[in-house]
């Protein structure tokens, strides 16, 4: 017989093969060397390998030899065919001759199609549980396979059984791990995209106060230039019965003061500057407006870098002026706070969010305090309301995702959930007491220094001042 | 918040159209522009930063006109031409705000608390001639065919 003896050093070969299986790059070249190293040491002509699939219902051919090509991939459902058969009935199975003659496969096999001379199929078995299906065969004319060399290599192929198994399973955590990035990656993209939508859904909230604020200096500026230019017709006209006296050359004081009939030059010196310098300060108004805008809405701040929280707060506080100036007096207790490592903008976006809602749990006229400070390497930051409050069964759900108590059409859910997220990417915190019918008190807070920056970009780091 | 303008021209011996006005906003720029604008023309300027200061200055004045803004804190626009109305039903009111708000107007307008609803930016000239026209329709109700008097 040219069986080779499976002596010890073919096992051990067989068991770093399968073992080799486990950890390979290419599971389907690392499988392919081990059914070689079976089908050599029974010179066998072909053979085949296949792994149950997870839900058991059906087999996958990983790796064949003397197979056409196109078998390697396919699928048989386990009870149907041969290896159907032995992957259901966890048993060896001896195959000489016609198949068509053996009386258990008589309703399995086309009569007359082309099979083997003689065949062997091993279960491959884990713990009473069939994981796969190994066959190797013989052409006509070669000697036939023995019941011994049967369950020579039974021995032989359930001891590294386990060995396959750990391959699977291998291969299969490095599909889960990599499933799992990719839902993360899309996670984050999806994320990064709520946070934007959620802003500007903020933003359109409040358009309206916006265009208020803005409306306002424009208003007077526009009013104040319509003066300005009677005033300069007066100046004008004054200086042009100055000049007309002066022509006349006449010292006449009577001539000169009758250059300034009916015109109240007082009232004008008096108030010109004053007139200017509004003006002036209702343009410098709408152009801080227009920046805090931008600073708000800029998204590609991707770096942290120290920021003073508290012009943070006063920049928000200006935007969101228009909209809440009416529902809220504004208390700021401010405490000394460090520069604070951080992306500012969706910082800023979460003080937003936060001083929106708190206006939006004001029914009538209330008071929102903002306080801040300090504890060992953390800030805190504080908006407290005197609103309606929040019942203690929505308390912890208001950081979840679309979870809203305002009506339709008030704010998207994502408010909270959004902020909170944002926190936590600074590695911060965000907490929440609300007493229902006496208000709602959310406290975020943050480390001074991020230990490392997630974008892999450098830290900006300068001394706090 | 009582500022008392006198009028910018000095008249001659006949007697000058000069009608009492209170403007109530909670920006002081606006109310520096408006007053600046009507001392020009001759009325007699007073300014309240908000509801409640406006009620009570007008306890104090003789008014013929109240041009207030509608988003102010304490109390709103409309709540007080409303009591204005109520306390004073011969003083007009104007609204003037950048609030476009077809409700407020409507409100104001079927209760018959204003007589003018006037947008922010304002334009000048028709600012300046809707608190005239509202001026002298008062002034006609008060004592028809009289007007424009002093």
């Amino acid at each position: 017989m040219a069986v080779r003896q499976p002596d010890f050093g073919w096992i051990y070969e067989l068991y770093r093969l399968a073992h080799h299986a486990a950890l390979a790059d290419d599971p389907h070249e690392s499988r392919q060397k081990f059914l070689k190293h079976i089908v050599d040491a029974f010179s066998a002509t072909g053979g085949s390998l296949c792994e149950v699939d997870e839900r058991r219902q059906s087999l996958t051919i990983v790796a064949g030899i003397g197979l056409p090509k196109h078998v390697v991939g396919s699928t048989v459902a386990i009870g149907t065919g041969i290896l159907g058969w032995v992957a259901d009935h966890g048993q060896p199975l001896l195959l000489n001759g016609e198949l068509g003659c053996d009386r258990r496969f008589r309703k399995r096999v086309r009569r007359g199609s082309h099979r083997p001379e003689s065949a062997m199929c091993w279960p491959l078995i884990v713990e009473d549980r069939t994981i796969g299906v190994i066959s190797i065969s013989r052409g006509a004319g070669e000697p036939s396979f023995s019941m011994e060399d049967l369950y020579r290599g039974f021995d032989a192929i359930r001891f590294v059984a386990i060995a396959l198994e750990n391959a699977r399973l291998h291969t299969r955590a490095a599909q889960s791990v990599r499933r799992v990035n990719e839902l993360m990656s899309r996670a984050e993209a999806t994320e990064g995209h709520l946070q934007r939508t959620e802003k500007m859904a903020l933003l359109g909230q409040l358009a309206a106060g916006v265009a208020h604020e803005i409306n306002n200096p424009v208003a007077y500026i526009g009013s104040n230039l319509v003066t300005l230019k009677d005033y300069a017709e007066d100046l004008l006209e004054v200086v042009a019965r100055y000049e007309a006296a002066l022509e006349q050359r006449s010292g006449d004081t009577a001539t000169i003061e009758d250059a300034r009939g009916g015109i109240d030059l007082e009232h004008t010196r008096r108030d010109l500057r004053a007139l200017i310098e509004e003006s002036l300060e209702g343009v410098s108004r709408v152009h801080q407006i227009a920046r805090n805008l931008k600073d708000f809405s800029h998204s590609g701040d991707t770096t942290c870098a120290p920021a003073d929280l508290r012009e943070g707060l006063e920049r928000t506080l200006a935007i969101v002026h228009g909209e809440i100036s009416r529902k809220a007096d504004i208390v700021r207790r401010y405490g000394d706070i460090p520069l604070v490592e951080c992306r500012l903008s969706q910082i800023n976006q979460v003080f937003m969010n936060l001083i929106v809602n708190a206006a939006q749990a004001i029914d009538g006229r209330g008071t929102i305090t903002i306080a801040t400070g300090v504890l060992s390497d953390r800030v805190w930051i504080e908006v407290t309301d005197t609103g309606c409050g929040i019942g203690p069964e929505d308390l912890p759900r208001v950081f979840e995702p679309f979870f809203t108590t305002k009506p339709v059409g008030v704010g998207t859910g994502l408010g909270l959930s959004i902020s909170a997220s944002i926190v936590e990417r600074h590695a911060g915190s965000i907490e929440m007491e609300s007493v229902p019918g006496e208000g709602t008190t959310v406290r975020v807070w943050l480390p001074i220094t991020q230990a490392g920056d997630r974008d892999g970009q450098t830290v900006v780091r300068s001394a706090a001042s | 918040m009582k500022t008392l303008e006198r009028d910018g021209r000095s008249g001659g011996g006949k007697t000058r159209f000069s009608p009492v006005i209170l403007i109530v906003d909670d920006q002081p720029m606006t109310l520096s522009a408006l007053r600046r604008m009507f001392v020009r023309e001759g009325y007699q300027v007073h300014t309240a930063a908000n509801g409640p200061a406006a009620l009570e200055l007008l306890e104090q004045i003789e008014c013929e006109l109240v041009i207030s803004d509608y988003l102010m804190p304490r109390m709103n626009g409309l709540e007080l031409v409303r009591r204005i109305r109520e306390r004073w039903p011969r003083v007009s009111c104007v609204m003037l705000t950048g609030l476009a708000d077809l409700d407020i107007a409507a409100i104001g307008i079927r209760d018959r608390l204003l007589c003018k609803f006037v947008l922010k930016p304002w334009h000048g000239p028709d600012l300046k001639a809707s608190v005239l026209e509202a001026i002298l329709a008062g002034r006609e109700r008060a004592a028809p065919g009289l007007a424009p008097g002093g």
